[in-house]
């Protein structure tokens, strides 16, 4: 991925690298804090997230906006270059100038609509005869963009509001939510404890590739987390040294490919966007990652 | 008009993974920075009216880099497109053809539309004498400088139609990993790079009338961001690479 190829690049041999190993160094060293005397059990969990691949709707008022700018750009231009691009009396020119009376009529046209009916406007008092009427020229538009329609907006997923679904909700940021066996709805990750050696985003990236499955290209941004939690330790460790568990979170993009529903222990999951998230998830766990998530 | 695609791409994608790639975590807040000893006594009558530095020198290219903060996050101010045309120093209407190139390639004028910030295609004039051929106050370059919706404009055009087809273009050449970054370009948070005249006629916006104009002029592209001090230019890199302009290692 040409992404993931130039920031690897970038970061080889930076102080960057060198910052990222030294917080997870830390983060190891960490383990015991002061007031309490006891160690923390340390989890990665990943955010998931399928960026936007579509630009969003304008609003009505924001296309009125554009449109009005637009115009104002167009009644205050500075003055065309003639002399330049056209000799003085020549046919481009003439054909320049009745494509450019067009374009002008395109632009402002949604001034006409609201001319009252009593008012008429110059243009129609001219007698009606069999003029030259100029089209924009095949420079300026190109036959086949007109022919292919771009696709719809909404697509199948949208309609039937598959949440599986990547091609949902397209001008959106998704993340993955996903369902252990009898437990609540949590972002993937956090099922065991780093091994040896091995830096926090490595742990984040290996969890959610044995809970998530191989058939996806996932990309972790940078080294640092994005967040922490405090959670309750797994049942196996209840009465181990640790007073607790801490989950960082990670975040990862998902270039391509899609989660894999026969891994075992996936009973269910869900590309949500940020406030169907809040509907299914607990209040306490809405609280520890409602930050970490985008608006947009 | 329109909503601007990658303006969209920052604000939704890019601004979040930006600042955690580029957040540098400080335990405790700063000490202030020490006073330096400066070259010249402020008190003494002969000296107090000089220009005063530190002893060492500026040493700009040690100041820090400021602490991560939200609205401290990297992105990208301008884009400023330079020229100079070596036949204007011996014929001043050369220019011509260069102005009105980056007049297409930007789409901005002196005041157009009706914006009294814009400044439009800016003439470069000589600073000093040297070698013969040029003096002080010699028109014999052009620049533009492209903000907001226009610069991502731009920045959109080059990356999808100029850069995929230039010959032998693997990225914009960084400096070697031995090589020290303190310096005044290290910590400017300016990445820069030039373009040869083949690449002007890529552009969509020259390509469709390539006949019009003289001839085709290189030109060097400086992306200016916020960003200041330590790693800033490395910072700046990491920044375009999230819009899709490829670097490669100076071979």
């Amino acid at each position: 991925m040409l992404r993931r190829f130039t920031v690897a690049a970038l970061l080889q041999n930076s102080r960057l690298q060198s910052r990222g190993c030294t917080y997870s160094t830390i983060t190891h060293n960490l383990q015991t804090t002061e007031s309490t005397g006891k160690k923390y059990l340390i989890q990665t969990a990943v955010l998931l997230n399928r960026s936007p691949v579509l630009t969003r709707s304008p609003t009505s008022f924001e296309a009125a906006l554009y449109q009005y700018n637009s115009n104002i750009g167009r009644a205050l231009f500075n003055p065309f270059p003639y002399d330049f691009y056209f000799n003085s009396g020549s046919l481009l020119k003439a054909q320049f100038n009745k494509e450019e009376k067009l374009r002008e009529k395109l632009a402002f046209n949604w001034a006409k609509k609201t001319v009252s009916k009593r008012s008429t406007p110059p243009s129609s008092k001219t007698p009606k005869t069999t003029q030259y009427k100029p089209s924009l020229s095949p420079a300026t538009t190109t036959s086949s963009d007109d022919d292919a329609q771009p696709m719809s907006r909404t697509t199948e997923a949208d309609k039937i509001n598959d949440v599986k679904s990547l091609n949902r909700q397209g001008h959106r940021n998704l993340y993955l939510l996903v369902k252990r066996g009898e437990g609540e709805w949590r972002l993937p990750g956090a099922r065991g404890d780093l091994r040896d050696g091995e830096l926090l985003h490595e742990a984040a990236k290996r969890e959610l590739h044995a809970e998530c499955g191989i058939n996806m290209d996932a990309w972790v941004v940078g080294r640092h987390p994005i967040g922490v939690m405090d959670a309750p330790l797994p049942q196996e460790l209840q009465s181990s040294q640790y007073g607790g568990a801490k989950i960082f979170f990670f975040k990862v993009h998902i270039l391509a490919g899609q989660i894999d529903p026969t891994i075992a222990n996936l009973k269910d999951f869900a590309w949500l966007t940020k406030e169907e998230i809040k509907k299914i998830v607990t209040l306490e766990y809405w609280n520890n990652i409602h930050n970490i998530l985008s608006e947009y | 008009m329109h909503p601007s695609r990658l303006a969209d791409h920052y604000h939704n994608t890019l601004r979040d993974d930006i600042m955690y790639m580029t957040y540098n975590h400080e335990f405790q807040t700063r000490a202030p920075a020490r006073e330096p000893n400066m070259k010249y006594d402020p008190e003494d009558p002969y000296s107090k009216h000089r220009r005063n530095i530190p002893r060492g020198g500026i040493q700009i290219g040690k100041t820090p880099s400021p602490q991560s903060t939200p609205d401290n996050v990297i992105r990208l101010e301008k884009i400023a497109l330079h020229c100079m045309v070596k036949e204007a120093t011996s014929n001043r209407s050369q220019l011509l053809g260069a102005i009105m190139a980056f007049r297409a390639l930007s789409g901005e004028t002196h005041q157009g539309g009706g914006n009294r910030h814009r400044n439009g295609i800016q003439i470069v004039k000589g600073r000093k004498t040297e070698g013969g051929w040029i003096r002080p106050g010699l028109p014999v370059g052009v620049t533009v400088e492209m903000t907001g919706d226009r610069m991502y404009e731009f920045l959109g055009s080059l990356v999808n139609f100029v850069l995929p087809r230039l010959r032998e273009f693997n990225g914009i050449k960084m400096p070697f990993a031995s090589r020290s970054q303190q310096t005044p370009s290290g910590v400017s948070g300016v990445v820069s790079f030039g373009l040869p005249p083949q690449a002007m006629a890529l552009f969509p916006q020259i390509e469709v009338n390539v006949d019009s104009y003289p001839r085709m002029y290189g030109f060097h592209i400086h992306f200016i961001t916020n960003a200041f001090g330590q790693d800033a230019q490395a910072r700046a890199r990491a920044l375009l690479s999230g819009f899709q302009i490829p670097f490669a290692r100076a071979s």
